[in-house]
């Protein structure tokens, strides 16, 4: 499998997945017109690489503004994640909020609610 | 037709910029520098949590016409773009801000939006958080037209109900919907 690195732009956020060191991260705003079309390449890498399951798996998101479709989105992958730990492997998902922004903290805390089988931190962006 | 004339406003309201134009994401990712240079002129003390609801759900409003407003152009495989109209304003009889966009609709797609918004505003910000969640797990609105978790999220930043209108004129149907913050 290819790692993958793309550059965020003004409207979409920065994304690593590298094999290699078993980290997945996504940084920065996303609010492309169409999330479902960014997001595409990354969940069909996602649902590739965890076909096998993965010992330890470092996952960093930290989207200080996402639109609704992006949201959408980050759900779908969620999905994946929790297919993975229930295939054996163990994911170290880190979700990191903006301080000033209730709505990326609460995001946060309803997928720790709805997806109780993933380890899910919350990090304040002044304490990273 | 000019639709700046369709937009309902109190006499007092102070128009801070208004646009009619072509909607497109080019627009979108201008738009917060557009609210903050605008508003901080307006007012140099103004909150930051203000500018950045005001951003967030202008996007959510402007994505929503270039998507499914009527006689949106298809610029390539997932690019849309639509004309709307997009006004920034201040409303002096609440002391708050306002987001106001209105866009040419589909007739049958009325039914649809007022449903979905009557129903985010007959709840409070508990129950929409909790109904967001819903939709999400549900993944109905995943793919469908329709925008039931975008106003959602616009709901969730308002500090009012939601405030929308119909029009019908001899060019077609008009949606107005006004977010005070």
């Amino acid at each position: 499998m290819n790692n993958i690195l793309i550059e965020a732009t003004s409207d979409k956020p920065k994304i690593i997945l590298d094999t290699t060191n078993n980290f997945i991260s996504i940084e920065g705003k996303c609010y492309p017109e169409n999330s479902f079309d960014f997001f595409k390449d990354i969940i069909k890498w996602l649902t590739n690489f965890f076909k096998e399951s993965r010992s330890s798996v470092d996952i960093n998101i930290n989207l200080s503004y996402f639109n609704s479709s992006t949201l959408k989105v980050l759900f779908t992958i969620f999905d994946i994640f929790e297919k993975a730990v229930k295939n054996g492997s163990v994911l170290n998902i880190v979700w990191v909020y903006d301080e000033e922004n209730e709505f990326s903290q609460e995001s946060g805390e309803d997928f720790i609610e709805d997806f109780p089988s993933l380890s899910i931190t919350l990090i304040a962006d002044d304490q990273v | 037709m000019n639709i700046t004339k369709l937009a309902n406003h109190y006499e007092d309201d102070k128009i801070l910029f208004s646009y009619n134009g072509v909607i497109s994401q080019i627009f979108v990712k201008g738009i917060k520098n557009l609210i903050n240079g605008t508003l901080t002129t307006h007012n140099n003390n103004i909150e930051a949590a203000i500018l950045r609801k005001l951003f967030e759900i202008s996007v959510e409003q402007l994505q929503n016409i270039m998507s499914y407003g009527k006689n949106n152009i298809q610029k390539d495989k997932t690019t849309y773009e639509s004309e709307g109209l997009c006004i920034l304003g201040y409303c002096t009889q609440n002391d708050k801000y306002f987001i106001t966009t209105l866009n040419h609709i589909e007739k049958e797609d009325k039914e649809k939006l007022e449903q979905k918004l009557t129903k985010v505003n007959d709840m409070d910000s508990k129950q929409q958080r909790k109904y967001l969640r819903e939709l999400l797990r549900s993944g109905v609105d995943s793919h469908s037209r329709g925008a039931g978790v975008g106003f959602l999220e616009i709901a969730r930043r308002s500090s009012e109900k939601l405030k929308y209108s119909f029009k019908e004129t001899t060019d077609g149907l008009f949606f107005e919907l006004t977010i005070y913050i």
